[in-house]
């Protein structure tokens, strides 16, 4: 991808359709961990949700009680921008079959869909980032050192993806 | 710290003891996050709490450097609702009760 440049209130940017895919399905991923806690199906004793969704509070008793009141408000609100970054991705994506893998793909938000990015950005970034610093007993098996590199690969696209963005908007 | 601050801190250490109290001071305490990129942190801070650029970079150096930094202070439920921003923005931040806030 290339870097983001300030537009109007918002920025542009321009990447590649398998770009553009593959950050959509990420977004739709980390979508789906928002969408099982808001159902009360998430496992919360896991290192990428509790990093998503720490402790509020040392004592445990608060903690619980902050968890109850406010965990289900926090995921809805990142439902709504993780929503907004993957719906901008696939409107921007040709249908299928229709593919030309090498044009690139432009982007455009406004203000409120940059603020939305570079929270969604952030969040798969980190997503990933928990996930790859794992211990190797802790991941699924069967995932070999090649993976694991070629998601380190994908942690630093994101982060030059928020860092120009974050300077666009600047 | 002098003899009378000493003092003063032993006093309202001594006050805390013996919660609860009437005027809660709670803080939302921001904790350092060697994941997350130093300027959406910043960014962060300014819009949520109308910080000044040189104010959140400050309180964002102090993060990284101490471990944590105070980032806002007040009555119990915004504070709560100051953490629940964080969290949503992917930053990790606690409630803690202000050491004498209670006097």
């Amino acid at each position: 991808m290339k870097a983001w440049r300030r537009d109007g209130d918002g920025a542009a940017c321009a990447m590649l359709p398998e770009e553009a895919d593959m950050l959509a399905n990420l977004g739709r991923q980390v979508l789906g961990l928002h969408r099982a806690v808001v159902d009360g199906r998430a496992i919360l004793d896991d290192p990428v949700m509790r990093r998503l969704y720490p402790s509020a509070y040392e004592s445990d008793d608060d903690a619980a009680e902050f968890r109850r009141l406010a965990t289900s408000d926090i995921a809805a609100d990142r439902i709504r921008t993780m929503a907004r970054m993957v719906a901008d991705l696939e409107t921007a994506l040709p249908p299928e079959g229709d593919e030309d893998e090498t044009a690139e793909l432009q982007l455009t938000v406004d203000a409120e869909g940059a603020d939305a990015w570079l929270r969604s950005l952030g969040e798969v970034r980190l997503v990933l980032h928990v996930r790859t610093g794992q211990d190797r007993g802790e991941l699924t098996p069967g995932v070999t050192d090649e993976d694991i590199a070629q998601l380190k690969d994908v942690v630093s696209w994101l982060g030059f993806a928020q860092q120009t963005l974050l300077e666009a908007l600047e | 710290m002098n003899a009378t601050d000493a003092q003063v801190g032993a006093e309202a250490a001594a006050v805390e003891d013996a919660a609860p109290l009437a005027g809660d001071e709670w803080a939302t305490v921001l904790w350092d996050d060697p994941v997350t990129l130093r300027p959406y942190v910043v960014r962060v801070l300014m819009r949520r709490f109308g910080h000044s650029a040189a104010r959140a970079d400050a309180l964002t150096s102090q993060a990284e450097l101490e471990g944590r930094a105070v980032v806002a202070h007040g009555a119990r439920e915004e504070q709560e609702m100051h953490v629940a921003g964080l969290h949503a923005d992917g930053l990790v931040a606690t409630l803690e009760r202000m050491p004498g806030g209670a006097q």
